[in-house]
């Protein structure tokens, strides 16, 4: 495609019109700078746009946030949405990572006393969290207790290791999605869960002790637990394994079930009538999939809790630990949305895109109901990360949602070529960023310049409207896989 | 003439593979995979374990996916370092082969963790099968 067949909604907003493409049966909607988009048709992530609107029954547009980028069939950051009764679910649209997702948790340690510990802390959670290539979790879990974790995620984590109640209700949809079948999920699924639970994982997945360094919106940052000077936990990780064999699984049998009857631009797209037998078998193991993310953002949570408490000699409440939000990016949720003045039941996808909802809106925790949901955007590990929240303009545009992070630039490949000869430990650490990780290699393929300015992204989604900003966090230590 | 070669997207990597028929495609698939897990390696003389894998599907690219997703399955779940294989039978969407495999010969340097369908296609490229497989990292 060319920029000529792109129209401008507004200096963020743009459009893709269906006559641009003859598969097309609904338009590509894309928020972002013209940078973003001259940059997304040049990875054509924008062809995946195009290709996502060219499916059946899509409600709306085909739609792709700021931090769009290059993904398999659906591009990350896109956002589409289905009816309910009649539409389609494609595991294409959630990806492979099911729930991969951030949560942050505030506290009210002050910076200062963070960065006296830094160190220790750094090394205790790389020590102790499994993390990386290799390292499995600690917890060895009989089956049964798996399917506890597949069925009630968080609430298991909190009724069988510990941790608080509260917790539970800043979680998006208390962090549990109805689950009862566990002959949905194959053997092959169960065997890489039950040795994950309560591990990060490698590649971009991340724990960082965080400064909260400024506020935008003091009501908002009052309300999630946010004060200037205080330190913060952010985590970033998956369903791991589990939720890529989920994945894998169900493109594979929908591609057998579907063989004859779809024709699509790109097979990593292929789909199932929500309805049909394997669309409610799908939606039951990704819910699975979701639960299990939950859980294992939470244990990861608690095990952090419990190293703060022995190496700052505190307990959780005197550290004032609380937890903001945790919200999933990858994930496909039933909601109802307002269409020309109707009320509609939709399953909307989003992929590498985060639910951004407003004031008022009835999922929200009651203690957020009338500020709105949080909306968490991690920069890469040298820069900021963002809490923002929904907004009603997110209802109208966007389906309720909003960007994830900072998105990719470089390839894995070119982020180590940029890299080398270069030390990103005593690099970062020059600007007080303390990083521990096990892989170099790791390490350099997460610099920070592999990812799009976190700044842009975040002007962009406040200057399209769908979010608004509430504080900036800094990292203080960095642990990766 | 070359039988395989890696690349990058933007978030993750892909393998190139080359081949007469389904069963070269996957064996040289096979060496494409490893060569992003555990590197350049010679292949010593080890004491290796044989591991039957039979696949019927319903196009070359999905035989494809199936066996590399095996591979995956033996590599990180099992933590077995696939070496080889040896075809006993392939057709166009049929493969009957034994996997070897001995212990992982260092740690990865690279986690797989899905074979995806992105844009897979078997091409014609001078009279050779051409594949482009995107793996999920």
């Amino acid at each position: 495609m060319d920029w000529k067949e792109i129209e401008s909604l507004g200096p963020f907003h743009w459009r893709i019109a269906r006559q641009v493409n003859r598969s097309m049966k609904s338009d590509g909607e894309v928020f972002g700078s013209e940078s973003i988009l001259r940059s997304a048709l040049a990875d054509q992530s924008l062809q995946q746009v195009i290709n996502v609107a060219s499916l059946p029954g899509l409600v709306g547009s085909s739609l792709a946030m700021p931090d769009i980028h290059y993904g398999y069939g659906f591009c990350i950051g896109g956002v589409a949405a289905f009816p309910a009764e009649g539409g389609i679910v494609l595991p294409g649209g959630v990806g492979y990572d099911i729930n991969c997702g951030v949560r942050l948790a505030a506290t009210s340690i002050p910076v200062a006393e963070a960065e006296r510990a830094v160190e220790s802390l750094g090394y205790a959670i790389l020590k102790r969290i499994p993390t990386g290539l290799t390292d499995r979790g600690h917890f060895a879990l009989k089956k049964k207790e798996f399917q506890k974790i597949l069925s009630r995620g968080a609430a298991e984590i909190v009724a069988s290791f510990g941790g608080c109640e509260d917790d539970l209700e800043r979680i998006e949809s208390r962090g549990s999605l109805a689950f009862s079948d566990p002959g949905v999920v194959s053997d092959k699924a169960m065997e890489r869960g039950l040795s994950q639970v309560g591990s990060l994982g490698s590649g971009n997945h991340f724990i960082e002790i965080q400064a909260v360094e400024e506020i935008y919106d003091q009501v908002a940052a009052a309300r999630f637990g946010l004060q200037r000077g205080m330190t913060a936990i952010m985590i970033h990780t998956g369903s791991r394994g589990f939720g890529h064999q989920v994945a894998t699984d169900y493109i594979e049998l929908f591609r057998k079930r579907n063989l004859a009857q779809i024709s699509l631009a790109d097979p990593q797209l292929v789909y199932a009538a929500i309805d049909s037998s394997e669309g409610r078998r799908y939606l039951q193991a990704m819910n699975a999939a979701a639960n299990f993310a939950w859980a294992n953002r939470h244990l990861i949570q608690e095990e952090v809790v419990r190293i703060f408490e022995t190496i700052l000699r505190q307990g959780r409440e005197g550290m004032g630990f609380r937890l903001v939000y945790d919200q999933a990016h990858n994930i496909a949720k039933f909601e109802n949305h307002i269409r020309n003045g109707k009320k509609v039941n939709l399953l909307v996808h989003r992929k590498g895109a985060t639910r951004a909802f407003p004031a008022g809106h009835p999922e929200l925790p009651a203690v957020y109901r009338d500020v709105g949901q949080p909306v968490l955007l991690p920069g890469s590990m040298g820069t900021w990360s963002y809490v923002l929240k929904g907004t009603d303009a997110a209802m109208a545009l966007s389906f309720g949602s909003s960007a994830h992070g900072a998105g990719r630039r470089m390839s894995r490949h070119q982020a180590i070529k940029f890299a080398s000869g270069m030390d990103v430990r005593e690099r970062l650490k020059a600007k007080r960023i303390h990083v521990f990780s096990l892989s170099g290699k790791g390490l350099k393929e997460e610099i920070p310049e592999a990812y799009k300015e976190i700044d842009e992204v975040v002007e962009t989604t406040v200057g399209s409207g769908i979010s608004s900003k509430v504080a900036r966090l800094v990292p203080l230590a960095v642990i990766k896989g | 003439m070359k039988n395989f070669e890696t690349f990058s997207t933007t978030a993750d990597v892909g393998i190139r593979v080359w081949g007469m028929d389904c069963g070269e495609l996957c064996r040289n698939a096979l060496a494409a995979f490893n060569e992003l897990v555990f590197g350049k390696r010679k292949k010593a003389k080890l004491t290796f374990h044989f591991h039957p894998f039979e696949y019927m599907g319903d196009s070359t690219e999905n035989v494809l996916v199936n066996f590399l997703l095996e591979v995956l399955f033996l590599t990180f779940e099992k933590r077995h370092w696939v070496l080889d294989c040896k075809i006993n039978q392939s057709g166009d969407r049929s493969i009957d082969t034994q996997l070897f495999y001995t212990d992982w010969p260092s740690d990865p340097l690279l986690e797989i963790k899905s074979i995806t369908y992105h844009n897979l296609l078997v091409r014609d490229d001078n009279g050779r099968k051409k594949l482009e497989v995107v793996l999920d990292i």
